[in-house]
């Protein structure tokens, strides 16, 4: 097992460049001049190539490449270009609230996605079974900025029960979190279902019935484990989704992630922050789904990689 | 055919893009209003007679902006799985045909988008390609493209040993005739399921960038763009938000039940 969590590690090398070189030609690929966005449009054109040669920017683009790479190793990731503070410092404050925010969501879809999928399972094609899955398949249709001004209309406005926007406090957490979690939930539940059913027609767990273990001890004991090791993966998934993607949600509640910096800095041409966002939530996405693939690995040890 | 004529969740699903269909080609005909028509005497007006759904910030009717929104929807749905679906195809093919170094190469290039979060990748796509109904296309795509070269490769992986391939191969078929009239007709049914999963998430992910202002763009009647106007007035006037989400739900919960009994159907065929 050792030797494939190495070779998956060493997999990660080639990905990781892989992901540094693509963020590089798209932010490359944008139309618009950085030194002109940061002059404003009635700067001069000699002002603008005064600017342009001091960032570089007249520099060939593989001596770009190579200079940003080496800026990357030492951790230097440049200064936003509006607001002066360097974009290492902007993510720092940032990327804490995303982690926490995808915590949350990831606990909330394997409890409930969990606990649906079980029940399902148990009561197949039952009036609840009908109506969890018909429950799930809105889930995974739901728009998440739809669902989130729902939620914000019904819990926050009329209710009154959590905050509409922001973060502040534990109560704060729970309708974005919900939010990011909902299709999560939705796919959950259908894949614990599935898994869980097909495991029940094993033989050995028509011998622990026969053995006289009890419907909850079959699951709980004998079941489960083994059902559970599919819905790790997409699960893991998931969690790199709520990671890299938390886009939407972050924008509808005005959440301080890294999702709404990306979008701030995409709106305002911030490009190197633009570029760094987009090269932080990439990576995190890369090495969660691997993390998710070594799970898998230690899970199901008749998982072989060629 | 004849499981699918009885799959309850197919039917609701195929009748629903049906309709969806029908609206987008004869909007023009029975929306009650113009849906560019401002009349700012008449604007957040509440559910009523005159206007079913009520009217916008500008006064202008919902109910006919999301008839004709769902022209815009479905051409960016129809042309990104094309696009992202036929390009996919071609990879596929080629990867898992041909093999060796071929497979090797195409399918670590395949690899790269799909290290990029969904979302995220669209967004920054959309930058370089422009906004509006183009970008958007192009945008959604690509995500498509890996997911289908994937699913032809491994497909054809399965069906080029088989024996009625190798009796092709030993009439003289050329390459392309075994491929065009032996693999492809005999490996749609996966094509199909993924290209209905594809369009409720280009769906989701079109009406998203939209929503966030880097979509299509206003005055083009788009559901997404139509939410992203009626944020402001969330509370005093809940219906701009409300009905087009709900022309959003409907339409991906149309291509995921279509989807889903796919997949379902295919699963009893395999076992």
């Amino acid at each position: 097992m050792l030797d494939q969590v190495i070779k998956r590690l060493l997999f990660l090398i080639p990905i990781l460049l892989g992901v540094v070189l693509v963020t590089f030609i798209i932010i490359h690929a944008i139309p618009g001049n950085p030194a002109q966005v940061i002059l404003g449009l009635d700067a001069t054109p000699e002002n603008v190539a005064k600017l342009e040669k001091r960032m570089g920017l007249d520099k060939p683009l593989t001596t770009q490449y190579f200079i940003y790479v080496k800026q990357l190793l030492k951790g230097d990731l440049g200064y936003s270009y509006r607001t002066d503070r360097t974009v290492f410092t902007e993510i720092r404050t940032r990327y804490p609230n995303t982690i926490s925010l995808a915590v949350v969501a990831f606990v909330f879809m394997l409890i409930l996605g969990g606990i649906a999928g079980i029940f399902c399972a148990i009561k197949q094609n039952s009036k609840t079974d009908f109506v969890l899955r018909g429950v799930s398949v809105l889930g995974i249709s739901l728009p998440e900025f739809w669902s989130g001004f729902l939620f914000i209309l019904l819990f926050a406005v009329y209710l009154k029960w959590f905050p509409s926007e922001g973060k502040h406090g534990l109560l704060s957490f729970v309708l974005p979190a919900f939010t990011l979690s909902l299709s999560g939930i939705g796919m959950a539940t259908r894949l614990v279902r599935s898994s869980l059913l097909e495991i029940l027609q094993q033989p050995y767990i028509r011998a622990a019935r026969a053995k006289g273990v009890s419907q909850t001890m079959v699951i709980l004991r004998h079941a489960l484990k083994n059902a559970m090791i599919p819905a790790v993966t997409i699960m893991g998934f998931q969690l790199g989704r709520f990671l890299g993607g938390a886009v939407v949600v972050e924008t509808v509640f005005n959440w301080p992630g890294m999702g709404r910096l990306a979008v701030e800095a995409i709106l305002g041409r911030d490009i190197p922050m633009v570029q760094a966002t987009i090269l932080m939530l990439a990576l995190t996405y890369v090495i969660i789904n691997l993390i998710t693939d070594l799970v898998y690995v230690v899970l199901d040890p008749r998982i072989r990689y060629h | 055919m004849k499981r699918l004529t009885t799959n309850k969740s197919f039917l609701v699903g195929l009748g629903i893009i049906a309709v969806l269909v029908f609206l987008s080609f004869t909007a023009s005909l029975i929306a009650p209003y113009n849906p560019d028509e401002q009349n700012l005497l008449n604007t957040l007006q509440s559910v009523s007679f005159k206007h079913p759904l009520g009217t916008d910030e500008f006064g202008r009717d919902i109910l006919s902006r999301i008839f004709y929104g769902t022209k815009i929807t479905l051409t960016i749905v129809v042309f990104s799985v094309l696009l992202g679906g036929i390009l996919g195809c071609i990879f596929g093919v080629f990867a898992g045909y041909l093999g060796k170094y071929v497979d090797l190469v195409l399918m670590r290039l395949m690899d790269i988008p799909l290290a990029f979060p969904g979302m995220l990748l669209s967004l920054a796509i959309v930058e370089i390609v422009g906004k509006g109904i183009l970008g958007v296309i192009i945008a959604t795509s690509i995500y498509s493209v890996p997911q289908f070269a994937r699913v032809v490769r491994a497909s054809i992986l399965s069906t080029r040993e088989s024996l009625y391939v190798k009796g092709a191969r030993v009439l003289g078929e050329s390459n392309t005739s075994i491929i065009l009239r032996y693999i492809l007709p005999n490996i749609w049914a996966p094509i199909l399921v993924l290209a209905s999963i594809r369009a409720a998430i280009v769906i989701l992910i079109a009406s998203s960038l939209s929503f966030l202002g880097l979509g299509v763009q206003p005055p083009t009647t788009e559901w997404g763009a139509m939410i992203a106007a009626g944020k402001m007035y969330l509370v005093r006037a809940p219906h701009l938000t409300l009905f087009p989400g709900l022309a959003i739900v409907i339409t991906i919960l149309g291509f995921n039940l279509i989807g889903d009994s796919l997949r379902d159907m295919m699963d009893v065929k395999l076992q």
